[in-house]
């Protein structure tokens, strides 16, 4: 190396055009190339200015480091962490965590349509929520929170895994994967897409066997997501613990500052980690909240007495899910049950009506219950007429087509009846002409050729169908 | 559109089987062509220069000692009754533990020699050993996967062998990373998807036992050296999983292939190019067109003297193939040949383009039906220049020079079966470097070849890969410096490097003696390795939405604008639209009887200059100026003509409204005063094309010094600068940002100068040649002088 170390520094500056020492740089120019702006903001780790002293007197804040962190020493190595026990009549938002034992374990099989959650139970799962680095993949993220939450003769035990920097990441994945692994089950919120996966990775690459494989796993993101479909304007954790569990947070810290926090605590700055760690406490006893309104919908009766939350749509919505759960597990007769039960309560404007409908008519028609798919028919019929008589611009939805090709079916098919199939694929058509690039045209296209073919057998027949297996 | 289409009706019809064109040229074989070529009136003046090659008897070797019998047992069956002395060599090697490279002509067996090595792995750790094999293009590894699988399959074993690439669905890559014994894949997804999430491919490099590195010539300049890093990334995660593999690397004859894969993998690496395999006599003509305009040296269309030629060299009896230089050539050719396949005795399904852009299925079905034969004649750009296997065909033609004397090689390779006669014929176009050829077509054959150049250390790419690096694993510092590991330990500029990324970026922290990935972006998405990446336009049919091809996006713009003739195999679709943000175009069959060829410009402007020397520094002398500074480059498409098949008749243009395509870099500048211009005579004219081949020269010797390709630095000579209003030289980095090329010309300029000064000075041509500054067609006939005042005169 020719000169000194700064000049091999300047010579490097130059070189990756990270010119600090001219700030001229620095200020937006106009007309600036996206990969240079891009450049310029992957020049440094982070664009925030790190130091946020002062300012609020949250409790949050602390000027040194997060109360009550102890650290234990397992096989010679160090980690750090935080245990809080809370009784299991606390109240996390309007539910009180052990009301997550009165629930119905079945639901979550149901909800989720996982068959090997039947029988889940919750007195032996572990409630997971983990604090990252970073949103991606990949094996320099680091996991640096780890909040796993359990019931325990004491109550609710939870305990936060800390790392106090990255060379004691071996000793917490090891402690964290010892307390997963005694669990029966884990509880999340997107968990199986996320925090598993990070964890995993980060146990393969320091040689602690993950302790997953064997575990029944509940993530309850997607049959939350099911039940309120984008009605509450995300999915997020946050959303939906307000939405059913009435839990509002104050002062929380985002959980996309976290990783700021913790780099700023590694630099000697920890006045945020206490935000961290309540934001993951908050997490955590979510998970348990969520767990036992989820757990409550099945049943007419919930054990938090008269304060349940519905979910957007209603009970109808509830009870559909409940009814598409039954389905994707196999038990048609009671996802029938369950489906004529939601589609008395759901009303002719409400949004999940026509997929509801089209859903109910296959079961039938798979039951060959042909007289209760009549009536599904009937009610498909009338959405679509209702729909031509009123507002013209708004567009049929792809489940109100399908559930008139589905009627079509039956008639034609399963019942040999050719005027109301011609009456269903007419309907159809009539709607999709009305829908401007909207429908796909391969829909069309069956549309258009079946009616030829009504037609056609039509003019062989008189009108009438011969009779005989299909 | 038009529909009628002049002179499509010709040979609609086809030839009957047994016709008498086909039986008449069925017999024809390789010895008649090439006594119709010499003694035929058509062709005999158009072929100044024959070179012919003895046949050389293979050199067969029994198979090594210690080879497992199964292995044995399957290459019997396949008719191996041992190996070529280069393949038993290169096994033994491996099987000893060592790091190999082979370096032998294409379809010398070069597969064989990281095959067997691999399998007898296999079968000695039961089936535990992983093989991590690289190539240089998607179709490559998945043509070898295919041959890997059906020999695991002929030994009755169940080892998995997957492509891992942009296509492969996300279920097949979870079960592909537990499960796969051999994963073949290509640089770009090492870089961005492999390495970062290695815990995910931790079965792999737990057991990982060998690299395999496809193709070693093709990486070299800038993207030779991102890989150098990427390999020294590999190495270090294979170790963290208690794993040290070897390499196995294959390439085209290459001056000194030794030291390249040493400089690649960062080792000591043993070569084996001594070819042991047979090959028949071969015949090497250069044809040279007719001059069409004297004047102007202006010679016919090198397309249509293909097309001619096809009338000698194409027939039912034997296997031809084209090579053109650009995609639509591919295309045009196809169709003529397809449209005269009754004159040639075949049937126009006989005859087939093949090039990148097509889709993976098409591509895979004609090189079967090469391989076995039903495929008479195939036009191919360069995509078939990779050792793709195509099986040996007979005679080859190079529709104008593939511009080194390694690609060449590559494609004469192509011909040649087991003790059968050869023939390639390169054939001239009007462009100065191809016509200084058909007057020393010595330079075709000359030995050596070129040097690869390669900087693994250069400044710029080794600190945006020592990002990646560290984001994968943290490095260790060890007293007083250099982090405690071969691969990057090595390099002296690291510590500097990663302690500037730690006080000065904060992209790493350094604790407890050891630097942590600390910052929540994945580098290596930031991080391009240049090359070729496959990142691609989709071509649709709009009437079924079907893909019907693929371009990459730099050809994109003058390939599948709005309004452009697309072809596949002679088929014609008209672009309706190009959705540019989105990569899609979509397109519709038409019967075309023109196609069209787009124009594109570069522009360049200064964005900023950063710093200046002045020269002379003190006395007399000429005055002259360097500088480097920021750049912006512009690539425009801007128009396209419409080109009628056969006649070339100009039909007409259009407008492409397309975003240009844009690129800030660095750039090194060379000026001269106006006094200095005015002494040199530099006004233009023969002059002014001196003044470009000082740029040519420059750019030439550069890469020898900076250790990068030619085609990494873009060039622009004007003899009157718009800007300085004098002679200006710019030499710009050609990668988005710059890695440093022009700061390192700024700072080396002198030692440049002067080599570029002694090349010229100790060449021995009269006025001009391609080793120099360019032929004289190029340069003028005071080119060579001229340039070499110029060089001589410039002192500090």
């Amino acid at each position: 190396m020719n000169g000194s170390k700064e000049e091999f520094r300047e010579r490097l500056r130059r070189l990756r055009r990270e010119t600090e020492s001219a700030p001229a740089r620095r200020a937006p120019r106009s007309g600036m190339p996206e990969w240079l702006r891009r450049r310029l903001a992957t020049g440094k780790a982070r664009d925030s200015d790190p130091i946020r002293e002062g300012g609020g007197d949250s409790p949050l804040r602390t000027r040194g480091l997060p109360l009550n962190l102890r650290t234990a020493v397992r096989g010679g190595e160090t980690h750090a962490f935080r245990l809080q026990v809370f009784s299991p009549e606390h109240r996390h938002g309007l539910r009180r965590l052990r009301s997550v034992f009165e629930v119905d374990p079945e639901v979550f099989a149901l909800l989720s349509g996982d068959p090997s959650l039947r029988g889940l139970e919750l007195r032996s799962a572990v409630f997971l929520d983990t604090e990252t680095t970073g949103l991606e993949s990949g094996a320099g993220v680091f996991v640096f929170l780890v909040g796993l939450g359990r019931f325990t003769g004491r109550g609710f035990e939870l305990w936060q895994g800390f790392l106090r920097g990255p060379e004691e990441e071996p000793a917490l994945l090891r402690e964290a994967a010892r307390r997963i692994a005694r669990a029966r089950a884990v509880v999340s919120f997107f968990g199986k897409s996320f925090d598993r996966h990070r964890l995993e990775d980060k146990m393969r690459i320091h040689g602690v066997e993950p302790p997953f494989g064997g575990l029944r796993h509940l993530d309850l993101y997607h049959p939350m997501r099911r039940l309120h479909r984008g009605r509450l304007g995300d999915a997020r954790l946050a959303t939906v613990e307000r939405a059913f569990c009435g839990f509002e947070r104050d002062s929380d810290l985002p959980g996309s500052e976290a990783p700021g926090a913790w780099m700023d605590f590694l630099d000697g700055r920890p006045h945020l980690l206490e935000g961290v760690f309540a934001h993951n406490r908050d997490d955590v006893l979510s998970l348990v909240a969520l767990s036992s309104w989820l757990g409550s919908i099945a049943s007419t009766e919930d054990p938090e007495g008269g304060e349940r939350r519905e979910p957007p749509g209603g009970e109808g919505v509830r009870r559909l899910e409940i009814a598409r759960g039954y389905a994707g597990l196999g038990d048609l007769e009671a996802a029938r049950r369950s489906y004529r039960g939601a589609l008395e309560i759901l009303g002719e404007d409400a949004p999940d009506l026509p997929a509801a409908l089209l859903e109910y008519l296959g079961l039938c028609r798979k039951a060959r219950a042909f007289g209760e798919a009549e009536g599904a028919a009937g009610r498909i019929r009338t959405a679509a007429e209702a729909l031509l008589d009123g507002n013209p611009s708004s567009p049929p939805g792809q489940a109100l087509l399908r559930g008139l090709r589905q009627a079509a079916l039956l008639f034609e098919r399963d019942q040999r009846r050719l005027e109301p199939a011609l009456a269903c694929t007419r309907l159809a058509l009539r709607l999709l002409a009305r829908a401007v690039g909207g429908a796909p045209p391969s829909l069309s296209l069956d549309f258009e050729k079946r009616l030829r073919r009504l037609e056609a057998r039509r003019a062989r027949s008189g009108g009438r169908v011969p009779e005989g297996p299909r | 559109m038009t529909q009628e289409g002049a002179g499509r009706e010709i040979e609609l019809g086809g030839v009957p089987e047994g016709g008498g064109v086909r039986r008449v040229l069925g017999g024809r074989r390789v010895e008649e062509i090439v006594r119709l070529l010499k003694e035929g009136e058509a062709w005999r003046d158009r072929i100044p220069h024959w070179v012919e090659v003895p046949a050389r008897e293979g050199h067969i070797v029994p198979f090594p000692e210690g080879l497992r019998p199964e292995i044995v047992r399957v290459l019997e069956e396949r008719g191996f009754d041992g190996l070529y002395a280069h393949q038993a060599e290169a096994v033994r090697l491996a099987l000893d533990g060592r790091d190999v490279c082979v370096a032998t002509p294409t379809a010398s067996g070069k597969t064989l020699c990281y095959t067997i090595p691999i399998l007898q792995s296999l079968f000695e750790s039961g089936g535990a050993a992983k093989a991590l094999c690289l190539f240089p293009t998607k179709a490559l590894s998945q043509d070898q996967t295919v041959g890997f699988t059906s020999m695991i399959e002929a030994m009755g074993e169940s080892w998995n062998c997957c492509t891992y690439d942009g296509d492969t669905p996300p279920a097949v890559r979870r079960s592909l990373r537990a499960r796969g014994h051999l994963i073949l894949t290509n640089p770009w997804m090492l870089h961005q998807g492999i390495l970062p999430n290695h815990a995910k491919w931790s079965d792999l490099f737990r057991d990982l036992r060998w690299i395999v590195v496809d193709e070693l010539h093709t990486l070299s300049g800038v993207f030779g050296s991102s890989v150098a890093n990427v390999l020294r990334r590999l190495l270090r995660v294979a170790r963290h999983y208690g794993a040290s593999p070897r390499f196995l690397a294959s390439s085209a004859t290459l001056r000194e292939a030794g030291e390249h894969a040493a400089r690649l993998f960062g080792r000591e690496v043993a070569v084996v190019d001594r070819d042991g395999s047979p090959s028949g006599k071969r015949y090497f003509a250069v044809y040279d067109p007719p001059l069409v305009d004297p004047g102007r040296g202006l010679r016919a269309n090198a397309l249509e003297e293909a097309r001619r030629l096809a009338a000698a060299v194409c027939g039912p009896g034997h296997q031809t193939i084209f090579f053109c230089r650009r995609r639509t050539a591919v295309e045009v050719l196809t169709r003529y040949l397809k449209e005269s396949a009754a004159r040639l005795g075949l049937r126009e399904s006989e005859i087939r383009g093949y090039r990148g852009g097509y889709l993976p299925a098409m591509r895979r079905e004609i090189e079967r039906d090469l391989k076995e034969g039903r495929t008479k004649v195939v036009v191919a750009t360069h995509a078939l220049e990779l050792g793709i296997d195509i099986g040996a065909l007979d005679v080859a033609v190079l529709v104008g020079y593939p511009g080194s004397q390694a690609s060449f090689r590559q494609r004469a390779g192509r011909v040649g079966r087991r003790g059968e006669p050869s023939l390639v014929v390169q054939i001239a176009r009007s462009d100065p470097l191809d016509q200084y050829l058909v007057r020393h077509p010595e330079l075709l054959f000359r030995s050596g070849g070129e040097r690869l150049a390669l900087d693994p250390d250069n400044l710029v790419i080794l600190s945006e890969q020592l990002k990646c690096a560290a984001f994968e694993l943290p490095f260790r510092e060890v007293e007083g410096g250099l982090p405690d590991e071969p691969e990057f330990g090595a390099v002296e500029a690291v510590p500097g490097i990663l302690e500037y990324f730690a006080e000065e970026s904060g992209f790493l922290r350094r604790r407890g003696g050891r630097f942590f990935w600390m910052a929540d972006a994945y580098p290596a998405q930031d991080v391009t390795l240049k090359g070729n990446e496959p990142d691609n336009v989709v071509i649709l049919d709009r009437e079924s939405g079907k893909a019907i091809g693929e371009i990459d996006r730099e050809g994109s713009i003058t390939t599948v604008h709005e309004g452009a003739i697309y072809q596949v195999e002679g088929e014609t679709w008209k672009i309706e639209r190009f959705d540019y943000e989105n990569r899609r175009a979509y397109a519709r069959r038409v019967d075309s009887d023109y196609f069209t060829d787009a124009h594109t410009e570069t522009e360049l402007r200064v964005l900023r200059l950063e710093e200046e020397r002045r020269h002379p520094r003190s006395g007399e002398g000429l005055k002259w100026d360097v500088r480097v500074g920021e750049v912006h480059v512009t690539t425009l498409a801007t128009l396209y003509k419409k080109i009628r098949f056969y006649t070339r008749e100009n039909l007409g243009a259009g407008d492409i409204r397309l975003p240009p395509e844009e690129m800030d870099s660095e750039c090194f500048l060379l000026g001269l005063s106006e006094e200095t211009a005015a002494e040199l005579g530099l006004r233009g004219g023969d002059r002014g094309a001196a003044w470009r081949a000082v740029g040519a020269i420059l750019r030439r010797v550069a890469p020898l010094h900076l250790r990068c390709q030619p085609s990494d630095l873009g060039l622009s000579a004007r003899i009157r600068d718009p800007h300085f209003e004098r002679p200006m030289l710019y030499l710009w980095d050609r990668v988005m940002g710059g890695v440093g090329l022009a700061r390192l010309l700024f700072e080396e300029h002198m030692v440049l100068l002067s080599a570029a000064r002694e090349v010229v000075a100790n060449c021995r041509c009269g006025s001009g040649c391609p080793a120099c500054v360019g032929p004289s067609e190029e340069v003028g006939p005071e080119g060579k002088a001229c340039a070499l005042e110029v060089l001589s005169r410039l002192r500090a």
